[in-house]
């Protein structure tokens, strides 16, 4: 063999390496586990941001990503099936900014100006408004609106038969069975300004801080504010209209009356995040704070916690509300409220690929399964499931088979197949050198495949034996046995304990966390304890818990020394990890 | 004795301060250049080869950091070590351990995976496996394998503190056997590929420039 094969050999290897490293990418990961929900599949897409969230209709999962402003990516709308099947995607290559406007379905019906089948609307940066058929991406109508920059990046709404949207600087409703204009007021410049329809007509804001009322008749007036940007749809309550304005370094919550005028505001943080209500309960976001409002009457001021977010929050699955983090960390918490309106953090989702995050969550029932989707600003969407009747998170995996995981496997063992064919053929055909050199590089990839396995199995020997001859590995001061002091509730499940500075953080109750990591992401974002980890070849090392770094820290289950990087340590249910300082 | 440096790791060490890492990583170059100041002066082609030597080997860690304790470095040390000497092949271990990390991941590992690597490489010096510059097949094939379980051994080491004691320690080494046999296979076979190859690389471009060397030296002789 020669130089020249063996550099094509070696870069065939390397193929084969990177090939699976951006596979990994696409599929769920350990530490994609979110409480109660096992991933499903996960799609990256190419450059750019999932800015505004997925929506789940009749068992169809539609998606839409922005471009990165230069280079050639261009902004997609994809459709895919819950089992990761994709339907269709469509391209939108004139959208050159920020496409954020939320998809939307409409229902089949007909009105006065005609009939119209189920659609999916979709509004780009570039001004175009499409109707598409949701299963196959087939245009039915377009709109092209007016382009100043950019186009429509804010919400769109359905009124009976029309379709309205907030353009770049103006109103139009169209006629939802053909697109026809009906109507077309010119506003000022906006952004991310929704539109909300009222019993009178449409409600808008602007750049400028100029609320804008468009009646059906076409009458047109406006209400400058003065509070700041308007950057989403006015909110209809029952104390009056809701509006979060961003202001120079702060924002504005204004409750306005009928007329338009502010009859009440509160002073928060800086960049708003779109408000929503939850039954007469305004909750509002931003980069300081996460608030809610009693707005039955005149929206006083309820409760407050530290937060940042700055882009959609959605009613998520058991009454809570989600509300995705903005900052390097991610992810999404989950609210509830309580006791009259005051918020309460139940938990956080933290998908193991976590970055900045905008969009809100997509949530789906279909009887006997929730469905959870969660996006992020790296343009990661991962798709997690749960069984209503507490199906094992195992059978939920046999259930639901992602398709890249099917396809690893096949091609792991399509490449053995080829692998031993070659080996055998070098053999017989009096090769034995080169057959040789093949069997001990086939003997290596399996043991690389087989090596996760056989070291968990290996590690649980030595752990028995270790135990049999009496070593403990117990150090003073790490619970690794049931305390009658812990709520009893806990008992049977997988507790957390995180020892800082000589305290003891706890949260227990968990249930289904497969490994260390999984379960100490988990209970250290429900306790409110961030986590400072470094990742490399050799494994994921925690570095800090809420910021302390100490001397290192160290890990025991059941009071065992943890003897395995945390991602490779598995738990079972009725386990304890400590986190100890080293 | 087996281990495998962190992989096995459940105590995390020492999460170094930023004085401290920049001290460790001065420590490292010193050493590394005090090694390659050999008491004969090295042309300036014989460094940029060992820069490309650990660039390259660098790279290709990098590259195959997805697979668990698959180190070509290991085998890569040993003949670097075996070619060019114990000063150089230590430093080559250092230099691609320091660069490697800078990607991968740096920490009070690091220091360990150095000399680690440079003991493999001084290894390689010594056990003769190059005769009449050709590279011993069956022994580099031996003393990949053995230089896995050296190497992760003296990793390992980098993970002992105030609560371990030598039962604890025995009991990790024990915990890394798979992982430390999977790196002997990962050497047995980056050497019967590549090891003949390798060792080719480096004694061929060491002749040239030793006859450039010494062409040029002895025209200077002779005016």
């Amino acid at each position: 063999m020669n130089r020249l094969q063996k550099l094509l050999i070696l870069c065939a290897i390397f193929l084969i390496l990177n090939t699976s490293t951006v596979s990994a990418i696409s599929s769920p990961n350990e530490s994609d586990q979110i409480y109660g929900f096992d991933a499903q599949w996960a799609q990256q897409f190419n450059g750019g941001y999932i800015t505004t969230a997925p929506i789940i209709d009749n068992a169809t999962l539609f998606v839409r990503t922005s471009g990165m402003w230069v280079g050639q990516e261009r902004p997609q709308v994809f459709a895919y099936e819950l089992t990761g099947k994709e339907l269709w995607n469509n391209t939108n290559q004139n959208a050159t900014q920020h496409d954020m406007a939320p998809l939307k379905i409409i229902e089949a019906g007909q009105g006065q100006c005609g009939i119209w089948s189920k659609q999916l609307i979709v509004a780009w940066s570039d001004g175009l408004i499409e109707s598409l058929e949701p299963l196959t991406g087939l245009r039915n109508w377009q709109f092209q609106s007016e382009v100043n920059v950019w186009g429509i990046t804010g919400s769109l709404a359905q009124d009976e038969d029309k379709l309205v949207a907030s353009t770049r600087g103006g109103i139009v409703s169209l006629c939802l069975a053909d697109g026809t204009l009906i109507q077309n007021a010119t506003t000022d410049l906006g952004w991310r300004n929704g539109i909300t329809v009222t019993e009178s007509g449409y409600l808008v804001g602007d750049e400028n801080g100029t609320l804008w009322h468009l009646s059906r008749e076409g009458n047109l007036s406006s209400y400058p504010l003065s509070i700041g940007k308007i950057r989403h749809p006015p909110l209809l309550t029952d104390a009056g209209i809701v509006i979060h304005a961003q202001g120079q370094g702060q924002s504005t919550i204004a409750l306005l009356d009928e007329n338009y005028s502010i009859i009440n505001s509160h002073i928060s943080g800086s960049s708003p995040a779109m408000p929503i209500m939850i039954n007469d309960y305004l909750v509002t976001g931003d980069s300081s704070e996460l608030r809610s409002f009693d707005c039955s009457q005149n929206c006083s001021a309820l409760s407050s916690l530290t937060f940042t977010t700055n882009g959609e929050m959605a009613m998520g699955l058991d009454g809570q509300f989600m509300v995705p983090l903005n900052t390097a960390q991610g992810g999404w918490k989950g609210f509830t409220l309580v006791e009259e309106g005051l918020l309460e953090h139940v938990r956080g989702f933290q998908p193991g690929f976590s970055t900045y995050t905008t969009a809100a969550p997509a949530v789906y029932s279909d009887g006997d399964s929730d469905w959870l989707v969660l996006a992020n600003d790296a343009s990661r969407m991962v798709v997690y499931w749960r069984g209503i009747n507490e199906t094992s998170i195992d059978e939920g995996v046999k259930e639901y088979p992602t398709a890249s995981n099917e396809k690893q496997n096949n091609n792991q063992i399509i490449l053995l197949v080829i692998f031993s064919s070659f080996c055998a053929i070098l053999f017989l055909a009096d090769k034995p050198q080169l057959g040789k050199k093949l069997s001990l590089l086939l003997i290596l990839i399996i043991a690389v495949i087989a090596i996760p396995t056989l070291s968990t199995q290996w590690s649980s020997k030595v752990d028995d034996i270790s135990a049999d001859i009496g070593i403990e590995g117990l150090t003073d001061g790490v619970e690794g046995e049931w305390s009658q002091s812990w709520p009893e509730q806990w008992q049977g499940t997988q507790i957390l304990i995180i020892e800082i500075d000589g305290q003891n953080q706890m949260m227990g109750g968990y249930t289904g966390y497969e490994n260390v990591l999984q379960l100490t992401t988990q209970a250290a974002s429900d306790l409110n304890i961030s986590i400072s980890s470094q990742q490399s070849g050799i494994g994921t090392y925690i570095t800090s818990f809420d910021g302390h770094q100490g001397q290192g820290w160290e890990f025991f289950v059941n009071g065992s020394r943890g003897t395995l990087s945390v991602e490779n340590v598995v738990i079972e249910e009725n386990t304890i990890v400590h986190w100890i300082p080293a | 004795m087996a281990c495998i440096m962190f992989q096995a790791l459940g105590t995390h060490g020492p999460v170094l301060s930023p004085t401290t890492s920049l001290f460790l990583d001065i420590v490292l170059l010193v050493a590394a250049f005090w090694l390659l100041a050999t008491p004969s002066k090295k042309s300036l082609g014989d460094t940029l080869l060992l820069l490309t030597l650990v660039l390259a080997v660098s790279a290709v860690r990098v590259l195959m950091q997805p697979l668990p304790n698959i180190q070509p470095v290991t085998v890569a040390a040993l003949i670097v070590g075996a070619q060019l000497g114990a000063r150089r092949g230590a430093a080559f271990a250092i230099l691609v351990a320091m660069i490697s990390n800078a990607i991968i991941g740096n920490g009070w590992w690091t220091i360990f995976q150095a000399i680690g690597w440079a003991s493999v490489a001084l290894i390689g010096s010594k056990i003769a496996l190059v005769v009449d510059g050709e590279i011993q097949r069956n022994r580099l094939f031996i003393a990949a394998i053995a230089s896995a379980f050296v190497f992760d051994f003296i990793v390992s080491l980098s993970i002992i503190d105030s609560s371990f004691n030598i039962v604890t320690f025995l009991t990790y080494l024990a915990h890394g056997i798979p992982y430390d046999m999977l790196h002997a296979l990962g050497n047995l076979t980056f050497a019967v590929w590549f090891g003949s190859w390798f060792a080719d690389v480096v004694a061929e471009d060491i002749v040239v420039e030793e006859i450039g060397l010494a062409t040029v030296e002895s025209s200077i002789q002779r005016a």
